[in-house]
């Protein structure tokens, strides 16, 4: 609140002589569209309430008179006072006829310009007395602010990262006091970006950032594999949203490299051979048990989708002496597609052979 | 003599499958048949004088044989029940009528049964006196044809009395979950938040709507928005439901008609070929020719061994050798020792080399006729693997269909009876009611709606939506602390109406109406002028190529000030509605956009490009974020190299904002991202990344640069065995240039960020070490040297407990040093239901300059229900 006084002490407070009411309007926030002016706040000095209208009207340097905003009667407690709903929702307004009032008819805000901004608050009791009880003006130069575009996460980016730094681009021209605040939570997968946002938890809602970039809040929960998050980055002054990003999500996905994983199991051949459905996911595991010394596993492949099919270079196994838990690494091998059924076939230690058919699926 | 024969035998064919099938299903074949370059279409054509006739005789029969079926099935009613009144005329009709003719009465009256039950006894009394008057109409005949089709497809007695729905109402809760967070972190917009969300699943009437609820709040901080909940029309689950209950009553294969398997049609030629030569085998030695082949064959066997494995099956070397031995050493005793042989021995032993030689002779025969029927086969083009080929392709496209939506409805509205609302919502594509998002396009609608509805029809290919609701910004959780919004709020209705399917091909024309308002609450007020905006887009999509969808937008609007007096000092007021100035400002409220996509699978390459404008004045509040005053381009390509091993992707845009009215000052922005990764092994991935972003301020006096951000990384990822574990590491090493003529007096920052994880597994146990390291390259600091570690241990007590313990040490050489533990736990304690907790607390070693980053303590808790 300190810093709102101070900035509208900044903005210059010319104060008229005499004047009952003075206004406290920060142009670079309120002086961007035409629902702005409406946001001005209003301190009475005197001692007794009144009913007053107030006018507003915006010049440009160059094209002229642009607006003027004439509010319905409201009445004015002594100390601070905003303008009453009904008389913003009641005001009329007046465009002059030039370019630049086109522009701020069709799109409610400012375009790039050197404004002066006058309130004048007039008395509107039912006496007909119309005195000026206080008149103000401010000078502001307007420069819309270009877009907040993201950086990083890149949208729908898949990042082995979880707890990635984020970076975008910055609202220009800078406004200063104005600051940025970072939303991120988990998107469900029936969820748009937009519902996620509003109806899920934040995980991170850091406020106050000054820089273009946040590093991943120290004290946040990591990332979740597999889990999709959406994010965006708000830049406001005042407790007023100046600006929005768009609004974009990542997944954290780290398939390239196999992830640290418990083992599925190793079952023994035997056993696997009698299903008549195994699924082999990048690798053929299975268990087998050889009470002769070590030795080479002798074994061959057959695919049953492409008979003439002839696998080159299989990778080399050997058993130990005893139990073995055998993985047979499929995924490095080119001949092999994903989907494809084939037949495994090995010779067993004891001399007998077994056969295991199965389904590829290819781990990426 | 045989090319006629085999002509006819495809004429055959041909004609059998294309009665049997509707229009599309026959165009279906014909296109397999093409592509599968057999010559049956060919022969067809030559056969007759042209397909069409062909198709005509199929229209012609085209119920002959689902009567012949149905009349040899088995009846599924033992007993039937009483005639409906007047349906002895539709008996009658049988006789004589089609698509009747033919039909058994008893068969006729289990047809009306189910027509009856299920569809409405007035239904079939008055299509029978309909029947009777104008006697076979083309639309009559069209419905009693796809009825037929129907009852042809049912699968048991049940089909005789389907319900419209299984249940009134049906309602499922999917789940909860409650949350807690506390974050201490300084000026933190809510410092103790809740979080409350259920999901619930209800059917009414078999017709499936999805429930979200969600309460979110913040102890100290009302928000606006606490309650949020969507009610949604669950097209999916619909289709779903409706397949299922398909499925129960009826063989869809059936329905589709795609029962006419070719390869049985094949086989059953096959078997009527090789009967009639083989029955001519018959004599005195070989009784009964086809049984003594089909005891050593199946007709499957026979049509798939080649000619010489028939020949050995039927008449193994050894065996052949043998009688032929045995025929030797007998004609040898006839030809040398015949003197010693008495007449009756004599004749015995010829009649055994006769008998002898004739089996050979006549198993010879027998393979020749084999050999016969299988080249006759192979020569019509019709050899085994095509016809696998073409079975697997026809099977491939009945799934297709059957899972299509149309099909799905199609089948739904003629084999289901259906009240009034289950056809209503046969037709809906979407509904949403609450706080939802609503993202049709960018230039017609994408925001998130609150207290709204959305509706949208489809059927056949038109598109009828709407929809009402408020946008607004701000109020809710995310946004505690903050009061009022640039954005204003307004109440919108919206109505679309296209031609065409979504995505691929279509053309939609969306209207939109709004007026905004003053939301007002003790934590957010923004007063706002009473306007009304009025939009207008045209979207327009169609396919270029295999893969590649062009969208073209146009969007007009209108903004009209609700209390607008004209200059003059009468103070006429002006008009209200946007409506009527719709025409005004045009460049400056028009927003027009291309984009390309595009996907060159054989060469591995996508694209995406666009181009687009949009005048300052453009004001969609259906869409606050698009954007204006600007002209833009912009191109994404990602070419992805042995079989998305690795990519490339370079992204380029050239933003291009005028906020001037006279256009002297523009802003530029521009952007270049390349970005690369290879995946060399299953073990190692490497990847880089350089980008860059400005923007400069054109004016008069020339260019400034305002703000550039560079950068320039590389990452990668390897697993590997270390001292026989295996573990994991994810790193990368960036370097980042900020330049930002406002907050750095034109000088510019530049970070070295580093970041290494690595995760090794021992036993049960995963250990996680985790560092990031950023160090600040020149004097304008942004965020100073900043050390993040973290060491820990993943493991699990007992099958249910899954615990998670680090140490943690922050270190930031301009504001904050901190030590700290983190512990997470997630527990199951019921089936359904488990608990998670995390703790993050850490203490400040120094007191932390920008308290407002460095919290030192987050807890949550969460409980969550499922069902799953």
């Amino acid at each position: 609140m300190m810093r709102y006084l101070l900035i509208l002490l900044l903005c210059g407070l010319q104060l008229r002589a005499a004047a009952q009411i003075t206004f406290q309007f920060v142009p670079e926030v309120q002086g961007r569209t035409a629902d702005g002016l409406l946001w001005v706040k209003l301190t009475s000095l005197s001692q007794q309430p009144a009913t007053i209208s107030l006018d507003i009207s915006v010049t440009e340097k160059k094209a002229g008179r642009i607006i003027s905003v004439t509010t319905a009667p409201f009445a004015v407690m002594p100390g601070n006072n905003a303008i009453e709903r009904k008389a913003a929702s009641n005001a009329v307004i007046r465009f002059a006829d030039n370019n630049l009032a086109r522009l701020v008819k069709q799109s409610s805000s400012f375009p790039e310009g050197e404004y002066e901004y006058c309130f004048q608050a007039f008395r509107a009791d039912k006496g007909g007395n119309r005195d000026l009880l206080g008149e103000q003006c401010f000078d502001y130069l307007v420069e819309p602010l270009t877009p907040l575009f993201l950086i990083e996460p890149f949208h729908k980016e898949q990042t082995c990262d979880k707890r990635p730094t984020f970076t975008w681009q910055p609202s220009m021209p800078a406004i200063p006091g104005a600051e940025y605040r970072l939303t991120m939570v988990e998107k469900k997968g029936h969820q748009a970006s937009q519902e996620a946002l509003v109806y899920n938890l934040p995980l991170i809602n850091q406020t106050n950032i000054t820089a273009p970039m946040l590093i991943y809040p120290a004290n946040a929960n990591s990332l979740v594999e597999g889990k999709t998050y959406t994010w965006q980055v708000t830049v406001y002054k005042a407790g007023v949203i100046l600006n929005r990003s768009e609004i974009w999500d990542f997944t954290v996905k780290c398939t390239d490299t196999p992830a640290v994983e418990r083992s599925e199991g190793f079952r023994d051949i035997e056993d696997l051979a009698k299903g008549n459905y195994y699924v082999a996911h990048g690798k053929l595991c299975f268990a087998v048990q050889n009470p002769y010394q070590a030795q080479a596993v002798e074994y061959a492949l057959f695919c049953i989708n492409k008979p003439d099919q002839i696998f080159k270079k299989l990778p080399k196994v050997k058993l130990r002496s005893g139990d073995n838990n055998v993985t047979i690494d499929l995924s490095e091998m080119k001949s092999m597609v994903d989907g494809f059924n084939y037949i495994f076939t090995v010779r067993l230690p004891n001399g007998r052979t077994q056969k295991l058919r199965f389904i590829f699926k290819a781990p990426l | 003599m045989f090319l006629r024969h085999a002509t006819l035998m495809r004429l055959l064919a041909g004609v059998t499958l294309l009665c049997l099938m509707e229009t599309d299903a026959v165009a279906q074949v014909q296109d397999s048949l093409k592509r599968s370059n057999t010559p049956l279409v060919e022969q067809l054509k030559s056969a007759k004088p042209g397909m069409k006739e062909v198709l005509s005789e199929a229209e012609m029969h085209k119920f002959n044989n689902i009567v012949e079926t149905i009349n040899k099935r088995k009846r599924f009613l033992d007993q039937l029940p009483a005639n409906i009144p007047g349906t002895n005329n539709l008996i009658n009709l049988s006789k004589s009528q089609s698509p009747f003719s033919g039909m058994k009465d008893s068969v006729m009256g289990e047809f009306l049964h189910y027509v009856g039950n299920n569809f409405g006894k007035e239904r079939v009394n008055k299509l029978a006196k309909s029947l009777l008057v104008s006697g076979d109409s083309a639309g009559l005949q069209k419905y009693l044809g796809n009825k037929l089709k129907g009852f042809y497809a049912i699968k048991g007695k049940e089909a005789f009395q389907i319900p419209s729905f299984e249940s009134l109402v049906d309602n499922q809760f999917k789940g909860a979950q409650y949350s807690l967070v506390r974050d201490n972190t300084a000026l933190a917009p809510a410092g103790w938040m809740h979080h409350l969300s259920a999901s619930n699943d209800m059917m009414i009437m078999d017709i499936p709507f999805h429930f979200e609820l969600a309460n979110l709040s913040d102890t100290y901080m009302p928000l606006r928005y606490n309650n949020l909940v969507k009610v949604s029309f669950d097209k999916d689950a619909f289709k779903g439901r409706m397949q299922q209950k398909l499925a129960k009553y009826y063989d869809l294969e059936k329905y589709l008609l795609n029962e006419v398997d070719m390869l049985s049609f094949v086989k059953k030629h096959f078997e009527q070929e090789l009967t009639s030569q083989v029955e001519g085998l018959k004599s005195s030695l070989v009784q009964n020719p086809k049984a003594m082949l089909f005891s050593k064959f199946s007709y499957d066997e026979l049509l798939k061994l080649d000619i010489s494995q028939v020949k050995e099956k039927l008449m193994p070397a050894d065996m052949v050798k043998g009688v032929k031995e045995q025929i030797g050493v007998y004609e040898d005793v006839l030809k040398n020792r015949a003197s010693e042989l008495s007449a009756v021995q004599r004749d015995s032993l010829v009649k055994l080399v006769t008998q002898k030689t004739e089996h050979l002779q006549s198993l010879d025969q027998l393979v020749t006729k084999v050999s016969g029927v299988k080249e006759k086969l192979a020569a019509s083009g019709l050899n085994v693997n095509q016809i696998t080929r073409q079975q697997q392709q026809t099977n491939t496209q009945t799934f297709n269909r059957w899972n299509q939506p149309s099909t799905i409805k199609e089948a739904g509205s003629n084999l289901l009876p259906q009240n009034g609302l289950q056809r209503f919502f046969g037709d809906i594509s979407a509904l949403n009611i609450g706080t939802f998002a609503n993202n049709k396009s960018e230039r017609s609608i994408n925001a998130l709606i609150s207290g709204g509805l959305q509706i949208e029809a489809l059927k056949k290919s038109s598109l009828l939506g709407g929809g009402l609701g408020n946008i607004k910004d701000a109020g809710f959780l995310k946004d505690a602390g903050l009061q009022s919004s640039l954005t204003a709020a307004v109440s919108m209705q919206y109505a679309q109406l296209g031609k065409g399917t979504t995505g691929r091909k279509g053309t939609t024309v969306t209207v939109m109406n709004a007026n905004t308002y003053s939301p007002a609450s003790l934590y957010y007020e923004a007063n706002n002028l009473a306007r009304n905006i009025f939009v207008g887009t045209i979207s327009k999509s169609f396919s270029v190529r295999k893969n590649g969808t062009v969208e073209a937008e146009v969007s007009k609007s209108a903004t009209q000030f609700r209390n607008t007096a004209s200059v003059s000092p009468d103070q006429a007021m002006e008009q209200k509605s946007a409506l009527y100035s719709y025409a005004e400002d045009l460049l400056q409220t028009l927003s027009a956009g291309v984009r390309y996509q595009d996907d060159w699978e054989q060469i591995g390459l996508t694209h995406n490009a666009h181009v687009a404008y949009a005048g300052f004045g453009y004001n969609n509040p259906g869409n606050p974020s698009a954007s204006k005053g600007s002209l833009q381009y912009d191109l994404q390509l990602r070419k992805y190299v042995e079989k998305k091993k690795g990519f490339l992707q370079v992204q380029v845009a050239n933003r291009n904002y005028n906020y001037s009215a006279d256009g002297d000052q523009r802003w530029k922005n521009f952007q270049v991202n390349l970005q690369a990764r290879y995946r060399f092994d299953r073990n190692l991935t490497l990847g880089g990344r350089i980008n860059q972003y400005q923007l400069i301020r054109k004016t008069a006096t020339g260019n400034q640069k305002m703000y550039v951000s560079r950068k320039i990384a590389a990452e990668g990822q390897y697993s590997s065995g270390l001292f026989g574990l295996h573990q994991r590491s994810v790193f990368s090493v960036g370097l980042q240039q900020f330049d930002n003529v406002y907050t750095q007096q034109g000088g510019n920052s530049s970070l070295l960020l580093t970041q290494w994880v690595t995760s090794i597994l021992l036993q049960q146990v995963q250990a996680t070490v985790s560092l990031f390291y950023n160090k600040e390259l020149t004097e304008n600091k942004l965020i100073g040297d900043q050390l993040n570690a973290e060491t820990g241990v993943g493991y699990t007590i007992g099958k249910k407990i899954m615990m998670n313990s680090s140490l943690t040490y922050l270190d930031n050489k301009l504001a904050a040093r901190q030590l700290g533990t983190r512990q997470s736990i997630n527990m199951m304690i019921l089936r359904n239901c488990s608990i998670g907790a995390y703790i993050d607390w850490r203490k400040n070693l120094i007191e932390p300059i920008n308290p407002y980053l460095y919290g030192n303590f987050r807890g949550e808790l969460t409980v969550q229900y499922q069902i799953k």
